[in-house]
């Protein structure tokens, strides 16, 4: 913990692809796996490297943006206010649907409760009122249906097929 | 790589954010969903997606109605959810909607409250023939579930089917949804004939009733009081 007067205390994590993050202690203690490492090891030293042989550089660096916002919020009494939506929104925006996933995974993996809510959510808008056909390329899944099953689900909800969004 | 990573894509896809995502779309989409693959399939279909779906106190309105409480212990969520909507119950046996029927001076022999009727409802008004009517109702929001948004329908049936030539080229009726002392005075244009230009907001029922939609509200926490419709011809 850093005390008064004192530098930042800065977390030191490596991702699967062997690059370095230097994050703020109250970001990187966000991530619940993070803060179980330093609850465990008590006794870690300043300049322990914590490794997250589950995520790459790329989905780490949007998350510590994420969660450094987030913590700012927090801290200045924002936390569910408009500038928050507003942040969120700007945040997801230019995401494409393969980074979405990347950041969920990521973000499951570290766990991180309120970004998981945020990208889940985010998620469950970008799937509704889409086809069945975009579902499957959006997570890349292989249909391993039979033709005759697929036949008999889809009849069974014919109703739900009614007015979907183009592809 | 980029073909590894999308072959293992739903080996690694947590099973709960799959749920938590379908859970967060709406009951046509997870019922698409389920067509995506089995995986997807199983967790589309699971009692966890569908009961969110469920208004959160179903179990008390199923017990209050005249239906079997055995609904909700002997189906899955699922076909729960279906079963209510193909066989819409009626809560607290029909006695929370309050209605007027009158017309022009109010003169009520214009209509008649048969004893009987095929209706699923405990009251029906039979309107005879006239030029101008008016139904206004409400009924407690506190009776409906929270954070719910509801459609109000008019239900009805022509008797004879000259009326329902009539209807055709009459004006629209007027019809309203809104709470008690916040009327903004907002009415829609209705054609009761279903070759009327409203077909969105119309469903035949197959039995000879019809519905057609009035308005919808948010039912925020019940504490808005009377929810009040009015429909005038």
């Amino acid at each position: 913990m850093s005390k008064l007067g004192q530098a930042k205390r800065i977390i030191f994590l490596k991702t699967a692809d062997g690059q370095l993050f230097e994050v703020d202690e109250p970001v990187a203690m966000e991530f619940e796996i993070v803060k179980s490492f330093f609850d465990e090891n008590e006794d870690a030293a300043d300049d322990t490297v914590v490794p997250l042989p589950n995520v790459s550089a790329e989905p780490l660096a949007g998350i510590i943006e994420f969660c450094k916002a987030h913590v700012e919020f927090r801290a200045n009494g924002a936390a569910g206010k408009d500038e928050v939506k507003k942040f969120n929104a700007e945040y997801i925006k230019e995401k494409s649907n393969e980074q979405l996933k990347e950041l969920i995974l990521a973000a499951n993996y570290l766990n991180i409760k309120e970004m998981l809510d945020f990208l889940t959510e985010t998620i469950a808008n970008r799937l509704k009122n889409k086809s069945v056909e975009y579902v499957r390329a959006f997570f890349g899944i292989e249909n391993d249906f039979t033709p005759q099953e697929e036949e008999a689900v889809r009849k069974e909800y014919e109703w739900a097929f009614e007015g979907v969004d183009e592809d | 790589m980029e073909q590894q990573s999308k072959m293992d894509m739903f080996d690694i896809f947590p099973e709960e954010c799959m749920s938590q995502i379908i859970n967060l779309t709406a009951p046509r989409d997870a019922s698409r969903l389920s067509v995506v693959s089995p995986a997807f399939k199983s967790a589309a279909d699971s009692d966890g997606v569908w009961e969110k779906f469920l208004p959160s106190e179903y179990k008390d309105i199923i017990s209050n109605s005249d239906s079997s409480s055995l609904l909700t212990t002997c189906m899955s969520k699922k076909n729960l959810f279906q079963h209510l909507c193909d066989n819409p119950i009626i809560i607290n046996n029909g006695a929370v909607l309050n209605a007027t029927w009158g017309s022009a001076g109010d003169v009520p022999m214009y209509w008649i409250l048969p004893s009987q009727s095929d209706s699923r409802f405990a009251e029906v008004a039979k309107f005879g023939p006239m030029w101008y009517f008016e139904v206004k109702g409400g009924m407690e929001t506190k009776l409906l579930s929270p954070k719910t948004i509801y459609g109000t329908y008019l239900v009805f049936k022509f008797h004879d089917l000259e009326r329902r030539i009539l209807y055709k080229e009459d004006p629209p009726v007027k019809c309203g949804v809104y709470f008690e002392g916040k009327d903004d005075g907002k009415r829609h244009s209705l054609f009761l004939d279903p070759a009327g230009s409203m077909l969105r907001r119309y469903r035949d029922k197959g039995d000879g009733w019809m519905e057609i939609e009035m308005g919808e509200f948010f039912n925020e926490n019940g504490h808005d009081g009377m929810l009040m419709f009015t429909f005038i011809s």
